[in-house]
């Protein structure tokens, strides 16, 4: 019996308008968002002398120098300058595979080239730090000295005494929280205590930490950041899930080189872009079959079939349990065919560059990070149309409930989130700080989908049987 | 309408409204209150066809189309002063922001979003498929963030962007005399 309305239910979806539309939209998103590298791109880091030698490439090629926020509008090369580029790209390579000089020589040659193009370029030494910043940009890691941390801390507060207000972060809006005494005070405080030795350290401005050095220890410091916080208002800057990012510093080249061998090894590639991919499907699933879910039950009403349905020998949980399911297999049937594309993408992508991928990586992301949030997602939307006996109000609670979800884009995986953020290409390190986390997550949404389950089939059993409580929704005689 | 009432109610909870910068109340207006004009006025194309009234409303000597602008002109009212009732209390609360470029431009994407919601709705005689469709539309651009739609970006306001909404009264005057049309058509 659960089979065959499965099947009908299936081909009811098969044939609504909606389904094809959400069928669109979802698949709209996939290619909007991800974005996975091609088959002539590369992941690997770029190191200092590739990236320039690449630069002059470019510029070769184009017969300019690039427009940037550092030298504004690129400079036309001339024929003269043109040679000079080329030749500092053969001195930089000559005949060999890959760039690689001792660091002299290189400088010598970008300053040779420089002053040949007229100096005041991202070639000399003036300019080359900053454009370097801005251009080659590896990433951020978390500081590994704890003086640093408190330092740049200790500049925050310093910063926001000054400028009496400060941010706190709820259902991921940022609302402006303006100091008066009591907050100012605060912030004495928990400066004087990072400080030791009764300094006005407010006298000074921000820059002048840097010699700074700080007699506590890392307990005492997240205690007075907690402190803080709380005294603050709460989840502003120095609370413990929003702090470790501004406690970061740049990456090298060297330990980007350490995080790509970790995503090619480790990950396989595709598990590091499984992360990614499974965020963006997340925030689709997170709201989207509501528009599915939040009818289905209704549409038996409409179509005054309820009563001839009530009536039948099918047990409830087969009868919810076939919309349900016919909704989620829906679903999820779309997200595994957009993993399977992702798959065959860096199949084409690891062939052409020598890599090795795990195939299962994307089928494994869907299946454990998006099937929970969808499964949600039915069961709750299902749920408030039977308890309103409506189905829009469930289309605001669930945007809501999906609001509040996005952000921050990583970091945060409290059970009221029921949509996995994770929107960064990292690691398997990095995903390991969050894995349970994100598990516990996980369990804690399937626990409350079958909950939700079992009240819309508890409900709609009642309501079945002619109770007088359940007879009508809550909003029976309001037309929404 | 509830679905419109709950949301305004929750917006003070959420963001407290007290000393509201420019930024924040785009935010606010772009990403919150934009959705009013999803749920206050995309379904108004079909309610005949939801309530199975068709055959009786359409068959009266009464123009239908006549309802349909008085029904959509109430809708517009509500979306307008239902936005401005959150604006105006920020603005009261110590709000410092241009009181008119939120309102109105907040205002602008609801029509866009609520037109967008009402024309599929009209076409396709499902509201489910409005509501969907109007809703994918406005996260499409939150994500996008204009990538696609160029000047026409929805959450102009986000960047400091006023005059970018005036380029969204284009769509929406021809949004509104399609629907206008299809009503008139359905007699």
């Amino acid at each position: 019996m659960f089979i065959k309305l499965l099947n009908k239910e299936i081909k009811y979806l098969l044939g609504s308008i909606s389904s094809y539309l959400l069928l669109v939209v979802i698949i709209a998103f996939y290619f909007s968002q991800f974005e996975p590298p091609g088959i002539n791109d590369s992941i690997k880091p770029v190191s200092e002398m590739e990236f320039i030698y690449n630069t002059m490439a470019k510029d070769y090629e184009n017969g300019s120098l690039s427009s940037n926020i550092i030298t504004g509008a690129g400079k036309e090369l001339s024929s003269e300058d043109k040679k000079a580029v080329k030749k500092a790209m053969d001195n930089m390579k000559g005949d060999k595979e890959v760039v690689g000089l001792i660091r002299e020589k290189y400088l010598d040659i970008l300053g040779k080239l420089d002053k040949e193009l007229g100096g005041d370029t991202y070639y000399g030494d003036r300019l080359r730090e900053e454009f370097l910043r801005i251009s080659l940009n590896y990433g951020q890691k978390p500081m590994d000295d704890s003086q640093d941390r408190m330092r740049i801390m200790l500049k925050w507060m310093s910063l926001d005494y000054r400028k009496g207000e400060i941010y706190s972060y709820r259902f991921g809006m940022a609302r402006t929280i303006r100091f008066g005494e009591n907050e100012k005070q605060a912030i004495r405080d928990a400066m004087n205590k990072m400080k030791a030795g009764g300094t006005n350290i407010l006298d000074f401005p921000p820059k002048d930490f840097q010699d700074t050095r700080f007699n506590i220890d890392e307990s005492e410091f997240a205690d007075i950041l907690d402190t803080l916080d709380k005294k603050l208002g709460g989840m502003t800057r120095y609370n413990s899930m929003m702090r470790d990012g501004l406690m970061t510093t740049s990456m090298t080249y060297e330990e980007a080189m350490v995080r790509f061998n970790t995503i090619v090894e480790k990950d396989m590639i595709t598990n590091a872009y499984a992360r990614i991919f499974a965020d963006y499907m997340g925030i689709t699933a997170g709201f989207f079959p509501v528009f599915l879910a939040a009818f289905i039950l209704i549409k038996d009403r409409r179509r005054k079939m309820h009563e001839l349905i009530n009536s039948r020998k099918v047990s409830s949980t087969v009868y919810i349990a076939a919309k349900y399911m016919s909704i989620v297999i829906f679903v999820t049937v779309i997200y595994l065919l957009l993993s399977t594309h992702a798959t065959l993408l860096f199949h084409n992508f690891a062939k052409a560059n020598g890599y090795r991928i795990d195939y299962f990586a994307f089928y494994k992301y869907c299946l454990i990070w998006v099937l929970p949030t969808l499964l949600f997602t039915v069961a709750l939307g299902m749920c408030i149309s039977i308890i309103i006996k409506s189905g829009v109000p469930a289309i605001p609670v669930q945007f809501f409930i999906w609001f509040i979800s996005m952000m921050p884009l990583s970091g945060d995986y409290r059970i009221f989130k029921p949509v996995i953020r994770f929107n960064q290409v990292s690691s398997h390190d990095v995903y390991l700080q969050w894995s349970l986390a994100i598990n516990t997550n996980r369990m804690f949404f399937l626990f409350v989908s079958v909950l939700l389950f079992m009240l819309t089939v508890f409900i709609w059993s009642k309501r079945r049987s002619g109770s007088s409580f359940f007879g009508k929704g809550i909003f029976y005689n309001f037309k929404i | 309408m509830i679905a419109a009432a709950a949301l305004l109610a929750v917006i003070p909870v959420i963001f407290s409204l007290k000393l509201v910068d420019f930024e924040t109340a785009a935010v606010i207006g772009e990403r919150f209150l934009a959705v009013l004009g999803i749920l206050l006025i995309s379904h108004i194309g079909n309610i005949e066809e939801n309530f199975d009234a068709c055959d009786i409303v359409y068959s009266r000597t009464a123009p239908h189309v006549y309802t349909f602008v008085l029904r959509l002109m109430l809708a517009i009212s509500v979306t307008f002063l239902s936005i401005g009732l959150i604006v105006l209390t920020a603005k009261a609360s110590g709000g410092t922001f241009p009181l008119w470029e939120i309102w109105t431009g907040t205002f602008i994407s609801a029509l866009l979003l609520g037109f967008f919601g009402m024309t599929v709705t009209s076409i396709s005689k499902s509201h489910v498929s409005g509501y969907l469709l109007s809703f994918a539309y406005f996260m499409f651009e939150w994500f996008t963030a204009g990538r696609y739609t160029g000047r026409f970006y929805l959450m102009s306001l986000l960047e400091n962007n006023f005059p970018g909404k005036l380029n969204l009264l284009l769509p929406v005057l021809f949004l509104a005399l399609l629907n206008i049309w299809i009503a008139a058509k359905k007699d």
